[in-house]
């Protein structure tokens, strides 16, 4: 599991309610880069003037911002992402990912990210292909970006 | 030389604090559709949590709450692992079966948001649906998940008729 829980304490809310959310890690699917139970702060402003880029680490919203995905950009609108016995291709290419510290043996069929779409991925692949969220996702759904 | 600005009348103030105050009383009393909606969800999270050595009996008088929240035809997709259940009698079933598992089971329903058609008989809302499982091993937090509920009016009750896991991903 891969959630991250926004901090409703009414101070952190006050403080940090609208443009930096922390939050607290619950699950491992971003390891090592992002530990079970550490705390970030997310941006939410981070992709107010500026589209995401690959590799960004993006905080990903449910119905609202009390709980939301983190995850790594890895494709972007109009490219072609895939998975080949654990290699991550974009457009035919492996894409280095130096993030990626535990190899995989994951296969995905080729799926073309749509316009109003990111392909986001945690950075770990330790666990199952089917027991990590991923995918393409819809952009309306960026929370923000992590500061660290 | 700027003139200093005239204080507002005693009467215009009073009228603003009257209606501020009445608008207050209306939303705190206000029997709203969505007031209701909000209300019958709190009811089923409630409905939906098990608490620490909760009888069977107990769950059993919970499960016939059941009737006053779902439509006799409620279909529930909840996504995988869990299965669909078409029909209260059957979503019933499976709640009371949830009463041998140990541990205490919290249901919470965070990011509400809840819209009523003009017609004011259909409803939908929306939400992130969260289950923690404690044990004496600790907390664990099942993966949230979104979820769209459908409600219809019946006799003047609100009844959830549809509830749908949302996919995050493709």
């Amino acid at each position: 599991m891969d959630m991250c829980q926004h901090d409703r304490r009414p101070g952190t809310v006050l403080v940090f309610g609208y443009v930096l959310l922390p939050l607290r890690l619950d699950g491992a699917s971003m390891e090592p880069t992002y530990r079970d139970g550490s705390w970030t702060l997310v941006n939410t402003l981070a992709f107010r003037f500026r589209e995401p880029a690959r590799g960004d680490v993006v905080a990903l919203r449910l119905a609202g911002p009390s709980y939301v995905y983190l995850k790594r950009v890895v494709g972007l609108p109009g490219e072609r992402v895939a998975f080949v016995d654990g290699r991550l291709l974009v457009d035919g290419r492996p894409l280095v990912e130096p993030y990626v510290t535990e190899p995989c043996t994951w296969n995905r069929p080729p799926v073309v990210v749509g316009p109003d779409e990111l392909f986001v991925v945690g950075d770990n692949r330790s666990n199952p292909l089917t027991h990590h969220a991923h995918g393409c996702v819809a952009r309306a759904r960026l929370a923000g970006g992590v500061l660290w | 030389v700027v003139k200093p600005r005239p204080p507002l009348p005693r009467p215009v103030l009073v009228l603003a604090a009257a209606a501020a105050a009445a608008l207050l009383l209306w939303w705190w009393c206000g029997d709203s559709d969505e007031r209701r909606i909000r209300s019958a969800l709190d009811l089923l999270a409630d409905t939906l949590t098990k608490r620490a050595d909760e009888p069977k009996l107990a769950f059993v008088g919970k499960a016939r709450t059941l009737d006053d929240l779902l439509t006799h035809d409620v279909v529930l997709r909840p996504g995988e692992p869990l299965p669909d259940v078409e029909g209260r009698d059957k979503a019933k079933g499976l709640f009371l079966q949830a009463w041998r598992y140990g541990g205490v089971v919290t249901v919470r329903f965070a990011d509400v948001t809840v819209r009523v058609e003009p017609t004011g008989e259909r409803a939908t809302s929306r939400m992130t649906v969260t289950v923690t499982h404690r044990t004496t091993e600790g907390d664990e937090l099942l993966e949230p998940r979104e979820v769209v509920v459908t409600w219809r009016k019946l006799d003047d009750a609100w009844l959830v008729e549809r509830a749908e896991r949302v996919a995050v991903f493709r």
